[in-house]
């Protein structure tokens, strides 16, 4: 018996939206870690020659991993906006508009930017190639 | 309006098991008053805690739809389900059913030492607070904890870290460290500035205030203390 799932979603997108900010902010961290040592692995490409990195960085050019590139970039605008809005309130401002502050900068000014980016690089980078 | 009404039971030997009771409710009718209708009519069994019935004592929080509230405060449309579950608050022993037992909580609130200590003791002259001084501004809406537990249970600190002091025992000590008649400055300060323990184990994640039945902003509170701990060992070190 658990509480149903809709109550769970309206519990976590409204009264303890603070809860899901936190979440994110851990997974999409967690995510760009990952990234990280992907990033590591390829410029180290670069001590096997040339052509060996040249090779590594044309698997990355492929449309799977232009898609990936905009989960990427989803997940950097993300962990950022939420990174700044914890400073803010770290800083002893807005605390009693929080919910808002996550709505309006990281899920509003973050699905904006998201948007301006991951466009132009389905287009350029999925769709035309 | 009927609703399905699901609680965790307690069953012997630790375990726990859901029993679930159908109750056609009126309008104005709170969580409260649907688990003494499901114990007079259903179920003479079912073991829970209330007293003043008005969000007074704090004394009936639990679990409701995985949220803690009060349950004389929550009305059963308030909601907006009509399937409701019920759970006792975690981090808290259970006595029976949705009844806990607040050791965790006050066993923590007594390391902040919550009770006031005057620089004078012979003062016979009662306190004044202006309106508009940095106490009362600091203040506002803060004083107004009934130590239900809520804070505590919707915390995700307690759960894994037992020594945190938790949001209701900070907001307590602020209250004191803010007071200047208060002579036990510095011992709160430390108290709160426990690296495991203390404010620093906090992640923002405003659960605490979300659910406190009288609204207090114990996030704020604990932000507060960080900045003012930070403050107090940068005049130490200058």
């Amino acid at each position: 018996m658990s509480t149903p799932a809709r109550v769970v979603v309206r519990n976590y997108t409204g009264q303890l939206v603070g809860m899901t900010a936190w979440l994110l902010q851990r997974v999409t961290g967690l995510l760009l870690l990952f990234y990280l040592f992907l990033h590591v692995e390829t410029i180290h490409q670069l001590s096997a020659g040339q052509a060996a990195f040249d090779q590594q960085l044309a698997f990355y050019g492929t449309p799977f991993f232009k898609l990936l590139e905009i989960g990427l970039l989803a997940t950097v605008i993300l962990h950022a906006f939420n990174g700044i809005r914890l400073t803010v309130l770290d800083l002893g401002i807005a605390h009693g508009r929080q919910r808002k502050l996550f709505w309006v900068l990281v899920m509003g000014a973050g699905t904006a930017l998201f948007i301006a980016g991951a466009v132009p690089i389905f287009i350029f980078s999925v769709l035309q190639r | 309006m009927n609703y399905t009404v699901s609680i965790q039971r307690s069953r012997q030997g630790g375990k726990a098991a859901w029993k679930s009771y159908a109750l056609e409710a009126a309008e104005e009718m709170t969580v409260l008053d649907a688990l003494f209708a499901i114990r007079q009519q259903q179920d003479a069994t079912l073991a829970f805690r209330c007293s003043c019935r008005v969000g007074m004592c704090g004394t009936c929080a639990i679990r409701i739809n995985g949220v803690a509230r009060l349950a004389c405060k929550t009305r059963l449309s308030a909601l907006k389900s009509q399937q409701v579950t019920l759970t006792a608050l975690p981090h808290f022993p259970v006595v029976r059913d949705l009844a806990v037992a607040l050791d965790p909580f006050f066993e923590q609130w007594r390391r902040i030492r919550p009770r006031f200590r005057p620089q004078n003791p012979e003062a016979s002259e009662l306190a004044r607070i202006p309106a508009g001084s940095d106490y009362s501004r600091l203040t506002s809406g803060k004083r107004d904890c009934i130590t239900c537990g809520a804070c505590f249970a919707a915390c995700s600190i307690p759960g894994m870290n037992k020594r945190y002091l938790g949001p209701a025992a900070i907001n307590r000590a602020l209250l004191r460290i803010l007071d200047p008649r208060d002579a036990a400055h510095q011992q709160r300060l430390d108290s709160v500035n426990d690296l495991h323990a203390g404010v620093w184990r906090c992640h923002t994640q405003f659960s605490c205030g979300a659910v406190c039945p009288k609204g207090i902003n114990l996030t704020h509170s604990i932000t507060l203390l960080k900045r003012g701990v930070v403050g107090n060992q940068a005049e130490s070190n200058a």
